[in-house]
């Protein structure tokens, strides 16, 4: 009895271990694959444009909300904060340094992974439960190179600009609660806004968030590819799609800004 | 030209196929048979190389279909058509665009050459002024068809249909039965078709082949197969078959006649 | 949007990405795009550079005329190497400080503009520089508060350290002794009514606190009996170095001039005071301990009055607590910021007055002087909180050699007045204690009784610390005092006098034009 036990504890043990392994070696496969096709020719840019559209204008309205409402609640509450020891004025230095360094990237990721990377789950998911992606097989198409190419090229390229915009809305919110509700100098605060920003900031913020844009496409794209099991396979391809997305993002989030922040630079400047 | 060799599959506990043999000849049409979930459409996604079995091989034209590399088995493909079970229409693109996919992809053809043959393939499949819809504009039975019309439209030389007839009215399935045959006979298409419809597998059929419990248990001429049989589970499953051909004997209107 | 092409849609949205990337990127850039550093560029040496970092900006009337290219270190100081922009020019005698933009902003080098007509040379050194303060720039903040107190003390300083004011002071000392050998003389002529007047003092002094409780009238007549003693020796005081002087001359004039007629003060006083003790007339044995300690009062007083002299020379070098208090940036810092702190308060409150004050007294048996500091919160005319800072001269009676390191005693307590009777009570020199205060002649009298350190100060003095003091306001802010601590425990026992001021914050000028 006590020995079936410790064999079955030892065999979960070892499969899931297995499982996993096999996991990250597909999705390496899949990363690989990605990449393989990405770097050849020709680049399908009209499914790519598509993608654009859908990863990156359509996402626009809810960015926009969410970076408005993130500008404007940091700058009531950095304003809390500062009232207290009279510094005021560095509620749109908060405000500018916390967007473009920091929330403007992650928010803008984590808003497009819930609405782009599940939709690019769900997509391929259909498709894979529906045999669309076997049917692409058998007619001597590539279905990384017709349908995830197209998305990650979207996805990394889309986001940056998303979070262009993000970070443009977000100050833009936090100017609106500052000069409208706290009375701040609007000149003053712009300017603080930007006397301690450096270009380095918006830069990385930047480059992170087209890592961050890879990562939401390629996640997407792979747990669509490989869903099982139906309809509701793609239901469940679609929470594990964002889940890891989220995950993956905070993680690569943690060690971009040690890697871009870390030495010198913006980082050491506030 | 089409070799099974001994083919096992599983999936986990299920084990789908478990040694199939399965020989099928250049221009001939291949009829397979056999219980639902017995896994007819998993055996011809191995011919096609959608699956690699877990031991044995499929060899079409002399090449082992999981030897091949990934150009190769593009190649490879292109010689044929294939017919899912579910159609699977690409739901982005319009009834058109499905239809002519692999002739804008891999042909040099201009757009109207392609939607000149897109008309065709789809009138072949009693189809008019549809291109411009999309697979969710479509009946069942119309999605079928669209996807037959989109395996045929390269003229491929060998064509899997899954269940081609499942789900269409008689006036429509004797359309396909009639497509199949012109095709295979005129044109010298290798086919091979999956059905449960006797009718069907009775007026298409060269050989039928019948698929029970992960083996190939019955093949032969399809008056081999209706009554030559001695296993129960063979003679069961083909007694309507048996009787549509006795009522055609008698009648004298048995496909050996035409 | 509907009928737009996704091409189209990209376009616009792209577009509007690229808008907002320029804007971005020029808000960012825009002023640093101009402030490439030009080649010109010069060296300054600073003690301290901490918050200074590469690319801070160098700063001349706050406009922006270069940035910092290189902090190193070299020779234990910090060696910053300054970029200047374009066509800057700094004058050799220029001094670089170290400024924060703001509470919280970041530090950047500022250079004061020198008068000199050349020009620090390419790749030159910078040779003043002014460190940041310790306690960072928020004191740099009150740094005009830090003004005020400078004056006050810079005035104080030279009051006693020019000409004018060290010969009045002087005078006044000269006088002082004069006065008091002229004293001993009229001790030798007089002894007998002398005696019978120390007598009566001491013996007043003695049973003071009891008098003063158990019967107000008589205080009445006795602070009218000390107006006309007072009176005697300086006739409506009002100013304190004329009148002092005067009436100190004037007090030897009539000792040494006129003696018949300082019979008759005498007398007067004798009189005057005999109101407290008609009982005590007959102990004579009470007289000749009086006598004893009159004689070692005229001599100490002598002493006291050097000592005066002492004081205010330490004040001005910078010894002893007030000196250290005057003198010591670290103090005033700290100083400042309560200041700053209890200004704002009475900003807030609007009636809230915030004195400080400083006194310094001669210890007759310490043979050492002890000084104060005082800070006074007033937040109703009635009613103080007193914070006061002063050294434990007792310590260098009882261990240790002289002179070392005195331990600071620290007072907090509150007052309220009620009538001519304060009361207060709270720590007092390091210790609970309460006090009461009354004050007579139009509050130019105050007569003070402390007792505190209920437990005792060591094995030697066991009974609770009494300090008795009468302190005399000639004039608003400064006042003249004399008293006795300890009087309690005998090891400890002493006698003081000395010299101080108190004074509210905002009376600060009006006090110093009407006294400097
Ligand atoms: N991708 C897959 N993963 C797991 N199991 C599968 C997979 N494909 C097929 N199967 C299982 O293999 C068995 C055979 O399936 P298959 O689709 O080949 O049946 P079929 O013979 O085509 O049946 P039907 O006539 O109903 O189409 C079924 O039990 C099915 O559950
Ligand atoms: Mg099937």
């Amino acid at each position: 009895m006590l020995k079936k036990i410790a064999v079955g504890t030892l065999e979960f043990v070892g499969r899931y271990t297995i499982d996993m392994v096999k996991a990250i070696g597909l999705m390496g496969e899949f990363v690989g694959d990605t990449m393989k096709w990405l770097s050849r020719k020709p680049l399908r840019m009209g499914a790519a444009v598509d993608q654009m559209v859908e990863v990156g204008a359509n996402s626009f309205p809810v960015v926009f909300f969410t970076a408005m409402f993130t500008g404007m609640v940091l700058a009531l509450q950095s304003h809390t904060g500062f009232k207290r020891f009279g510094a005021e004025s560095m509620v749109g230095t908060v405000v500018g340094l916390s967007m473009t360094r920091e929330l403007g990237p992650v928010l803008t990721a984590l808003v497009v992974t819930g609405r782009a990377g599940s939709a690019m789950t769900a997509q391929l998911g259909t498709m894979r439960v529906t045999e669309q992606i076997d049917a692409l097989y058998t007619l001597a198409a590539n279905p990384i190179k017709y349908l995830v190419v197209p998305r990650v090229i979207a996805g990394t390229l889309m986001l940056p600009v998303l979070t262009v915009m993000a970070d443009f809305v977000g100050i833009l919110g936090g100017f609106v609660v500052a000069v409208m509700l706290l009375g701040a100098n609007p000149v003053l605060y712009m300017e603080k806004t930007f006397e301690f920003m450096e270009y380095n900031d918006m830069f990385s913020g930047l480059l992170k968030s087209m890592v961050f844009g890879f990562i939401i496409s390629v996640v997407g794209c792979y747990q669509g590819f490989y869903t099982e099991g139906g309809a509701e396979g793609v239901g469940t391809a679609t929470t594990k799609s964002v889940v890891m997305g989220f995950m993956l993002i905070f993680l690569a989030n943690y060690i971009l800004t040690a890697l871009l922040f870390s030495n010198g630079g913006g980082g050491a400047k506030f | 030209m089409i070799f099974c060799e001994n083919l096992y599959k599983a999936f986990g506990d299920n084990h789908v196929l478990q040694g199939v043999d399965l020989h099928i000849k250049r221009g001939e049409s291949m009829v397979i048979i056999g219980g639902s979930g017995t896994g007819k459409s998993v055996l011809i996604k191995h011919i096609i190389g959608l699956l690699s079995p877990d031991a044995g091989r499929v060899t079409v034209d002399g090449q082992v279909v999981g030897d091949l590399h990934e150009d190769e088995l593009n190649e490879m493909r292109k010689k044929f058509g294939m017919l899912f079970q579910g159609a699977a229409l690409f739901d982005s693109l319009t009834v058109g665009g499905n239809v002519g996919f692999a002739l804008k992809e891999h042909t040099d053809l201009a757009q109207s050459k392609i939607d000149e043959r897109v008309k065709e393939c789809l009138e072949m499949v009693g189809m008019k002024d549809v291109e411009r819809l999309m697979p969710a504009e479509l009946s069942g039975g119309m999605k079928k068809r669209v996807g037959l019309a989109r395996a045929i439209a390269m003229n491929p030389q060998i064509i899997l249909f899954d269940e081609p007839t499942t789900g269409l009215d008689p006036v429509m399935a004797d359309v396909i039965n009639d497509l199949i045959i012109k095709t295979t006979r005129a044109l010298k298409v290798t086919s091979v078709t999956i059905t449960h419809d006797m009718v069907s597998a009775n007026r298409i059929a060269d050989r039928i082949a019948m698929l029970y419990q992960g083996k190939i248990v019955a093949i032969g001429t399809p008056d081999e197969v209706m009554f030559n049989q001695t296993n129960p589970a063979v003679r069961e499953f083909v007694e309507i078959g048996r009787i549509i051909r006795q009522t055609e004997a008698v009648q004298g209107r048995h496909i050996g006649a035409q | 949007m509907k009928n737009w092409t996704n091409e189209a849609k990209l376009g616009v949205f792209i577009i509007a990405g690229f808008a907002v990337l320029f804007w971005l990127t020029f808000s960012i850039g825009g002023k640093k795009l101009f402030s490439v550093t030009g080649k010109k560029s010069f060296i300054v040496y600073f003690k301290t550079i901490t918050g200074v970092t590469e690319k801070s900006d160098v700063r001349m009337a706050g406009v922006k005329i270069g940035e910092v290219k290189k902090v190193e270190l070299e020779n234990y100081r910090a060696k910053v190497t300054v970029g200047l922009h374009g066509d800057y020019d700094v004058p050799d005698d220029s001094v670089a400080t170290v400024q924060g933009k703001g509470l919280l902003g970041e530090k950047f080098i500022e250079i004061r503009p020198g008068f000199s007509p050349t020009y620090v040379s390419n790749g030159g050194v910078l040779a003043n520089s002014i460190p940041p303060s310790n306690i960072d720039d928020m004191v740099a903040k009150l740094s005009a508060a830090l003004d005020d107190i400078k004056t006050v003390t810079n005035s104080l300083s030279e009051s006693f350290g020019s000409e004018e004011g060290k010969q009045g002071l002087k005078s006044i000392i000269s006088n002082l002794s004069n006065l008091s050998k002229d004293l001993n003389d009229v001790v030798g002529g007089n002894k007998e009514k002398l005696t019978q007047i120390i007598t009566n003092v001491d013996k007043a002094t003695a049973v003071l606190q009891l008098i003063l409780t158990e019967n107000r009238e008589n205080l009445r007549g006795s602070i009218s009996n000390l107006n006309s003693m007072s009176k005697s020796f300086a006739e409506k005081a009002p100013d304190l170095l004329e009148h002092l002087d005067q009436a100190a001359s004037g007090i030897r004039d009539m000792v040494s001039d006129n003696r018949t007629n300082l019979k008759d003060s005498m007398s007067n006083i004798k009189e005057a005071s005999g109101n407290f003790n008609g009982v005590l007339v007959e102990n004579r044995e009470n007289f000749k301990v009086a006598m004893a300690n009159l004689k070692t009062s005229s001599e100490k007083l002598d002493e006291i009055m050097a000592s005066v002299k002492k004081i205010t020379a330490k004040i001005e070098k910078g010894e002893g607590t007030i000196g250290k208090l005057v003198q010591e940036e670290e103090v005033y810092n700290g100083l400042n910021e309560t200041l700053e702190g209890a200004k704002n308060l009475t900003k807030q409150t609007g009636a809230m007055k915030v004195g400080i004050g400083a006194r310094a007294e001669y210890q007759s048996e310490m043979q050492q002087s002890k000084s104060y500091f005082s800070i006074r919160v007033k937040p109703r005319e009635d009613k103080y909180y007193m914070i006061e800072v002063s050294e434990d001269v007792r310590r260098n009676l009882g261990t240790g050699p002289r002179n070392t390191l005195n331990s600071l005693l620290y007072s907090f307590y509150i007052a309220k007045r009620f009538g001519n009777v304060t009361i207060k009570g709270g720590l007092m020199e390091s210790s609970g204690g309460v006090g009461l205060d009354l004050h007579g002649w139009e509050d130019k009298l105050m007569l003070t009784a402390d007792v505190f350190n209920f437990s005792g100060y060591d094995n030697n003095a066991k009974s609770p610390q009494v300090k008795v003091t009468a302190k005399y306001f000639p004039q608003k802010y400064l006042f003249l005092y004399v008293g006795g601590d300890e009087l309690a425990n005998k090891y400890y026992r002493t006698f003081f006098g000395g010299i101080g001021i108190m004074a509210d914050e905002e009376d600060f000028k009006f006090f110093m034009a009407r006294f400097f």
